[in-house]
């Protein structure tokens, strides 16, 4: 014998939709611009395919894309038409992941990623661009590391230890 | 906090962005992968918010229909989650049961917008015992699908299954209940105690700190008290569990009666602290044994198998044969037969020439065999507790004086099979049967240091005993006539 049933609240407010498809938009808007400058006509189409793999819900197998057709082209980048590119990524990743699009995470995502992406333009000449890859993928695995342990903490999962 | 497939994905290709930064030497792509980062540590925050709120708002309630059942039964469990208000993540229950509970692995989800979830089943319980229902595992997958968090929730349900047992239990002689404690013991020695045993007069060698002050004063001579000796008593459990300890029906059988004498026992062993050891005979011989410990998992384990004790499983028939004589009466038949020359005389008499044999032939009685090892390393100071019928009354006495042999103390709880028999005697045959059963027991009683008891069920032993009343009743008013 087994029974069972499920009582839902009506009232639930339900993840509105043009949320998704606003950041999609542009995303597509955003990386044409970006890419169109970057490397002419081959960038709308390179654009195009970010914003369908995005669309298809990778997004950010759809940044992967759109960083990778920036390799495609030659000489320096403006740092407008970089940053256009790392907002229609930015865009897209909120596209994808509905808890990014509360005001509050997408102000956080925009925030961090302008900090840790300035910082990297900034410190790769200096340093080079292997210390400074080491740097970021280290700081952002002790940023998940004390994120975990504090979502432990406030849960109350963290096991005693066995310090007097 | 445990990342699902599709955040181990998006980690893959955070990895290969990465190296490709590194490889091409372009920092563009490696601006890519600090996007990707940033969304992830910033969907682990949300996630945290999101676990703290269904933590905060969420209740789980398992409750059994019934806090008790007996063997064999089932139980319908149900398990409640609800939700002050919806939420985003998804909330999953997950129930395993364990040894002793037999219910389905059961996993309900309370989908995103659901406030309230229940799952109701049945859950066996196979066999005796004390049982807590299995923690719940509950699983939270953030609104996101990248992360989830397992925590489990104890709701402390427990069930406890015991056989069926009899309510009206009979317990004393001759149809008198038994007044007081049977299981109260006296100490034989004296030695230090509370209880006082003796004033004695003063003797060389006593200690000065025995000498009763008061006494010496009151009677001029120098006394000295005693107090009654704290000893552990040895208490051996015997249960005769052989096929015609399980005539009547299921929960009233004789076995469950005196099963209930015997939980009574265990009962004050643990009390007392007193070393306890039990042995199940069948008709095979010694089945179940725990051999004498007096720890607090020592007596749960003989609960636990005095509860579960089971009809033998094996195809053998009841065995038939009976000790109809003991060895005092075959000695005197065997006097009597000796120089007779009768054909009658000369066949029986080979039979009747060897009484050393006697005890030999009652080894191969799985009660006495059981009795005999149990009371070989027995001391004075071991109580013997005999729970068995009347079936074979030859060979329970001889069981009886077995056990009785080292000076032990032996206590024989019989059940009379009359009472316990589907049989519609007439009144006066089952009360003319109650008082062979009565002799037999009063035989028992009659042994030095055995003490028997009848245990029976109250109301058929009433009914029994009123049968008497009414014939004698009856008699007396025809003879008015």
């Amino acid at each position: 014998m087994r029974q069972v049933t499920q009582h839902y609240n009506t009232l639930a407010e339900k993840a509105p939709i043009t949320g998704r498809t606003g950041a999609l938009l542009g995303s597509g808007l955003a990386a044409a611009g970006s890419l169109n400058v970057l490397l002419g006509p081959f960038g709308l189409l390179v654009a195009l395919c970010g914003l369908l793999t995005g669309w298809r819900g990778n997004g950010p197998l759809g940044i992967l894309v759109l960083h990778a057709g920036v390799l495609l082209g030659a000489g320096a980048s403006p740092l407008w038409a970089i940053g256009l590119l790392e907002t229609a990524a930015l865009l897209l990743i909120v596209a994808e992941f509905q808890p990014l699009r509360e005001w509050h995470a997408f102000v956080g995502i925009i925030g961090l990623s302008a900090v840790s992406g300035g910082g990297a333009l900034l410190l790769v000449p200096e340093y080079g661009i292997v210390v400074v890859t080491v740097g970021i993928a280290g700081i952002a695995g002790v940023l998940l590391y004390l994120g975990h342990r504090y979502e432990q903490l406030t849960l109350g999962l963290l096991q005693p230890t066995n310090e007097p | 906090m445990l990342p699902t497939r599709r955040l181990r994905s998006v980690g893959g290709l955070v990895i290969a962005m990465l190296g490709g930064a590194v490889l091409t030497a372009q920092p563009i792509v490696l601006l890519g992968a600090t996007t990707l980062l940033a969304g992830i540590v910033i969907i682990q925050w949300q996630a945290t918010t999101e676990f703290t709120t269904v933590q905060d708002h969420l209740t789980v309630e398992a409750a059994a229909a019934e806090q008790r059942t007996v063997p064999d039964g089932s139980l319908p469990i149900t398990i409640t989650a609800t939700l002050d208000k919806p939420a985003a993540a998804t909330v999953s229950l997950a129930i395993a049961y364990g040894p002793g509970l037999e219910g389905p692995t059961e996993t309900v989800s309370l989908e995103p917008g659901a406030t309230q979830t229940h799952v109701r089943h049945d859950v066996a319980f196979p066999i005796a015992g004390q049982f807590s229902l299995p923690t719940i595992r509950c699983t939270i997958e953030d609104s996101s699908g990248t992360v989830t968090e397992t925590f489990e929730i104890d709701e402390h349900v427990t069930v406890t299954v015991e056989p069926p047992a009899p309510s009206d239990i009979h317990v004393g002689q001759r149809g008198d209940r038994l007044g007081g404690q049977y299981g109260e013991h006296r100490s034989e020695m004296t030695g230090s105690g509370t209880e006082i045993a003796e004033l004695r007069e003063y003797r060389p060698g006593d200690s000065v700190g025995m000498i009763d002050w008061k006494a010496t004063a009151r009677l001029n001579d120098p006394y000295v008290r005693e107090f009654e000796a704290e000893t552990a008593r040895h208490m051996t459990l015997l249960i005769d569990g052989r096929p015609s300890l399980w005539d009547g029906p299921r929960g009233r059988s004789k076995l469950a009666y005196l099963r209930e004498v015997a939980l009574g026992f265990v009962q004050m062993a643990e009390t007392a602290a007193d070393p306890l050891s039990l042995s199940v005979i069948e008709e095979q011989g010694l089945r179940i044994q725990h051999a004498t410990a007096e720890t607090t998992t020592h007596y749960q384990r003989v609960r636990w198998t005095l509860q579960n004790i089971a009809p033998e499983q094996s195809t053998t028939a009841r065995s038939t044969a009976t000790a109809r004589r003991g060895p005092a009466e075959a000695g005197h038949i065997a006097q009597q037969l000796t120089g007779q020359t009768s054909a009658f005389a000369t066949t029986l008499q080979p039979y009747f020439a060897d009484p050393g044999s006697y005890i030999e032939r009652l080894a191969d009685d799985p009660l006495f065999g059981a009795v005999r090892r149990s009371t070989e390393s027995g001391s004075q100071y071991d109580w013997t507790v005999l729970f068995t019928d009347d079936t074979d009354p030859r060979r329970t006495i001889e069981a009886a004086k077995m056990a009785a042999r080292n000076d032990g103390v032996v206590t024989v709880f019989v059940t009379p099979s009359l009472l316990f028999t589907a049989n519609q005697h007439p009144a006066q045959q089952l009360y003319d049967d109650y008082i062979d059963f009565e002799k037999f027991r009063s035989e028992l009683d009659a042994i030095p240091r055995v003490t028997a008891y009848e245990v029976s069920p109250e109301s058929q032993l009433r009914a029994v005993l009123a049968a008497d009343r009414t014939q004698t009743t009856r008699t007396a008013g025809t003879g008015d006539v």
